[in-house]
């Protein structure tokens, strides 16, 4: 881990907007909430869902009023593929699960 | 009458068979598994026609008939008898007037007769049906023709596809099937996939289309390779990746592939048009596809399949108009590696709740059954080898519910034996001609297996639409073959372990891996004609009180009903069961312990369902539905309606436009017919594909014609419109040319012809009623000149007929210079010289005209000697 990277975490603790333009992992994920919330969910709901889970998730859109599509990004070092964040996420109360929105292919 | 028009096209084939060139056509056919015997070989010794007699012909009107159907059993058996003597005189008269030997004639309904005529010596049916269309109180005769099952397509290429035939054992037997149902005009499978290729013949063609316009569900234009995105074009642009696709970190995971078309090859297999001499054919015959396309450049992503999933089912999705035609079923031929996630499982579950089936396919690694065909409620489907094996590259596992061919090659080069033809396109990257794969053009896959059960589903619904998706999956199960034994030299099939335990080469399949058995057409669409045992059992029991079960909701396949009721005691033979043979059962509750109760329906088949009940001194519970009804339910007939329904038309004269309203289908395609010949003909007139009719120039015998519709939905199904032709109106003028002096006067009369309303308005040169340039001329028919001879100095006379302003008759008339009194003798200075009395009466001038006419004359004179 470089100097600059171990750095990141910390900053992004105490800066949280800072990690987004440091971050480390980005995928989309569809997030199930517990609970129906509106479409698009409101941005005081998703910021302080992110600051909770310290990941900056960006709103893509709907599928149903209880999945919702994001972009996550998150600057935990040495996990590029986010899995620590979307541990950090699923384990919100307010998050019933949380899916990488995976790439599907024709089977033929 | 709509079972006559079913034969319309058949009669029309009958009457072509008749015809030389027409003979030369047929032999040319390719197709070897044709069946029907030729019609033209058929030599019966009496000729079998229907005949349609005109109502003012008949002798028993309808409302006779109803009479007599109200009365006494005794009355209306004495007035059916005096009917049917009745009615076989009529039939026995025409056949006197056209000079055949009438051997036996049944009405069939009111006025159309099935008549046996003894035909002369080297008589055809054509000649006979000639001779009886000929006679005044026909209204048109046709052919009796025998009919067959249209199980087997005339495509040309069914001979090749082998998986939907017997011979192989894996081969679903689609054939079989379709002597019971071909599909239903409202049913609709989805295909959620790389999109379509709307140019495909065998999908779209200028009589039949199977195509919905769907929609594109991919967010990204980089992978819909549009510039837009989400749009509401299904059409498969191409999903090829080129090298350079490889530097965009979407396509990081892909590999260089040409466009794959994959959509139109699992829509070939879900509906291909049959019976169109075309290509293949698909196992439905009938209703819609719905093209939605979800998977683009390097597949698609999760969050756009689910939304496509949700609108090919008829839920909202948010940016795209609501689905107007929500399937019935949805294919997924797509997945991916690793459990089914909570966000594909709770869209599966959104949908199985609306009564849609899921069908997917279980994943080409040869692992553990890809997502989302691990999902539960959705019917995974496991990849075939010709005889049975599972195919090795096929996923596997317990969460398939039954296999069907997924295409193997058996040897290691050349042809590939067993792949599996459907249709595609040439096009590399974007699209190009329209084609069909083959042994060398391979089609392989789970993509093609789970098409297989999704149509088959969708042939189940056909027959029993309240067949909920758990229903249906266990029915296509119930349905399936059993695997065939294993052998000693393949090895048998194992749940994997984990996705690094992979099967890659054949194995033996077991109900663990590979789901119930093979998918078998005719078997699961008889599983669906069981009626379905429903019952409904009360919220609280208490024991030693009665429990009331009710079977009233059960429900039998369509076109059938539930003849009877019987409940049963499964685990207690002493339980006594009040109303064990009614839909209503009571029993009395146990005050310890539980029996089960078992309703069996039976319907006027004589096929069953069971539902148990369990009943407990707290409960009554049932794994039985409620009531039996999805939201499909049974198809509702096609209806045609036409307008109008009557017209009359001069013969030669104007076009008449019918419209069809076609009802209970999603096909309003429709076929124009006059007088039984499609498109009509010169001598009875002509009808476009748009309803347009164009009346022959001369009047048939008889004058009055039939425009019929046909649904292509539902052959069987028309609407017919009389056309009455007349004569065309004709004008004559008279006299037939004329010669005026300026400011002489003409009479002209008009003769009309062919109308009662012979009233005529009158133009001198296109001008109603003249003007002092040309003339005028007065309703009465007579023309006065104008005062100087104008340029040209023929002028035209129009009589326009008042019954039809289209029709109008001329004349040309001369106007001649003044004679001047001195040169005239001083009799006249002008007068006609042209009518030659021609009973117009006209010529003559009245002493004021002459007074004027001479003075102008004068004038005219006078000026010319100024100027000279």
């Amino acid at each position: 881990m470089t100097g600059r990277a171990a750095l990141v975490p910390l900053f992004c603790f105490l800066a949280l907007t800072a990690c987004a333009a440091r971050a480390d992992c980005s995928l989309q994920v569809i997030v199930s909430f517990s609970q129906d919330v509106q479409s698009p969910p409101g941005a005081t709901f998703v910021k302080d869902l992110s600051r909770a889970a310290r990941v900056e998730l960006n709103y893509v859109r709907s599928v149903t009023p209880s999945l919702h599509v994001f972009v996550l990004e998150a600057a935990d070092a040495d996990d590029p593929g986010c899995g620590r964040a979307l541990g950090r996420l699923r384990s919100d109360p307010r998050v019933r699960s949380v899916d990488i929105d995976a790439r599907r292919q024709p089977q033929a | 009458m709509d079972t006559f028009r079913s034969y319309l096209p058949g009669i029309l084939a009958a009457f072509l068979f008749a015809s030389a060139n027409v003979a030369a056509a047929v032999s040319q056919e390719t197709n070897p598994v044709i069946r029907h015997p030729s019609a033209a070989t058929v030599q019966p010794s009496l000729h079998r026609v229907l005949v349609k007699l005109r109502a003012s012909t008949l002798s028993t009107p309808s409302s006779g008939r109803a009479q007599a159907k109200l009365a006494t059993a005794a009355a209306a058996a004495a007035a059916d008898a005096q009917l049917k003597a009745q009615e076989f005189a009529q039939a026995q008269a025409l056949a006197v007037r056209v000079n055949l030997t009438l051997k036996q004639s049944r009405e069939i309904t009111t006025g159309l007769h099935a008549m046996q005529l003894q035909p002369f010596p080297g008589e055809t049916i054509a000649d006979t049906l000639a001779r009886l269309q000929a006679d005044p109180a026909v209204e048109y005769a046709v052919a009796d023709q025998q009919r067959y099952p249209h199980a087997v397509p005339n495509d040309p290429l069914f001979t090749s596809q082998w998986y939907l035939q017997s011979a192989q054992p894996s081969g679903i037997d689609a054939e079989s099937a379709w002597d019971t149902t071909t599909g239903r005009n409202d049913l609709v499978i989805a295909d959620v996939d790389t999109g379509i290729r709307y140019d495909h013949p065998d999908l779209n063609s200028s009589t039949v289309n199977r195509l919905l316009p769907g929609y594109n569900f991919i967010s990204d234009p980089v992978v819909a390779n549009n510039t837009e995105g989400r749009d509401a074009d299904a059409s498969d642009l191409g999903d090829w990746i080129s090298s350079s696709d490889l530097q965009n970190p979407i396509f990081a995971n892909c590999t260089v592939a040409n466009s794959s078309w994959h959509g139109t090859r699992v829509v070939g297999i879900l509906g291909a048009i049959a019976n169109n001499s075309t290509g293949i054919t698909g196992i439905t015959w009938t209703g819609k596809i719905l093209p939605v396309r979800a998977l683009g450049k390097c597949g698609g992503l999760d969050s756009d399949i689910l939304d496509a999933m949700r609108w090919a089912a008829g839920l909202h999705v948010t940016g795209a108009p609501d689905n107007p035609s929500p399937a019935q079923v949805i294919n997924l031929s797509l997945g991916g590696t690793g459990a089914c996630s909570a966000a594909q499982q709770q869209v599966v579950s959104e949908i199985l709740a609306l009564g849609v089936l899921i069908v997917a396919s279980a994943g080409n690694e040869g692992g553990p059954v890809d997502s989302p065909a691990n999902c539960v409620g959705v019917a995974g489907v496991a990849g075939l080898r010709n005889v049975g094996t599972k195919v090795g590259f096929s996923s596997l596992g317990p969460q398939v519910a039954l296999s069907a061919p997924g295409g193997n090659c058996v040897n290691t080069s050349g042809a590939c034996l067993f792949s599996l033809d459907t249709t595609s396109n040439t096009g590399t990257t974007v699209p190009a001609a329209s084609t069909y794969t083959d042994q060398t053009n391979t089609n392989l896959g789970t993509s093609f297996s789970a098409p297989m059960v999704s149509a088959i589903a969708g042939l189940m619904a056909s027959v029993n639409g309240n067949l909920q998706p758990a229903q249906l999956i266990a029915r296509l199960k119930e349905g399936a073959k059993p695997f065939p034994a294993s052998s000693a030299s393949v090895p048998v099939c194992h749940v994997p372990s984990g996705s690094s335990d992979l099967q890659t080469a054949e194995c033996s399949c077991t109900t663990q891996t590979c789901g119930a058995g093979m998918a078998n057409a005719p078997g699961a669409v008889n599983a669906a004609l069981r009626p379905i045992a429903a019952v409904t059992v009360p919220v609280g029991v208490a024991g030693g009180q009665n429990v009331v079960l009710q079977g009233a909701g059960s429900a039998a396949a369509c076109g059938h009903s539930i003849a009877t009721y019987t409940w049963s005691n499964v685990t207690s033979s002493t339980n006594a069961i009040q109303g064990a043979n009614s839909s209503t059962a009571t029993v009395l509750a146990p005050s310890s312990g539980n029996f089960t109760v078992r309703l069996t329906v039976t319907d006027d088949a004589g096929r069953e369902d069971t539902a148990d009940v369990v009943v407990s001194p707290t409960s009554a519970t049932t794994a039985a539905p409620a009531t039996a009804v999805n939201t499909l339910g049974c198809p509702k007939p096609v209806s045609v309606a036409i307008n109008p329904t009557s017209a009359s038309l001069e013969a030669g004269g104007a076009t008449e436009t019918f419209t069809a309203v076609i009802s209970n289908s999603l096909d309003s395609t429709v076929t124009w017919w006059v007088n039984g010949v499609s498109g009509g003909n010169s001598a009875v007139g002509t009808i476009s594909a748009g309803g347009v009719y164009t009346p022959p120039s001369a009047v048939p015998s008889p004058a009055t014609v039939t425009v019929t519709v046909i649904s292509h939905a539902d052959s069987t199904k028309s609407a017919s419109a009389q056309v009455t032709l007349t004569p065309p109106i004709t004008v004559a003028v008279n006299p037939a040319s004329a010669s005026v002096a300026v400011a002489g006067t003409q009479m002209f009369t008009a003769n009309v012809a062919n109308s009662p309303n012979t009233a005529v308005s009158w133009q001198v040169n296109g001008v109603a009623g003249g003007n002092t340039t040309v003339g005028t001329i007065a309703s009465s028919g007579m023309y006065t000149a104008p005062m100087t001879v104008p340029s040209p100095a023929t002028v035209t006379i129009t009589a326009v007929s008042a019954a039809d302003t289209n029709r109008t008759g001329t004349t040309q008339v001369t106007i001649t210079p003044a004679v001047s009194a001195a040169t005239s003798g001083g009799t006249s200075g002008s007068g006609a010289s042209g009518g030659g009395g021609g009973g117009s009466g006209g010529g003559d001038m009245d002493a004021l005209t002459l007074f004027a006419a001479s003075m102008v004359a004068g004038a005219a004179v006078w000026r010319r000697r100024r100027v000279h």
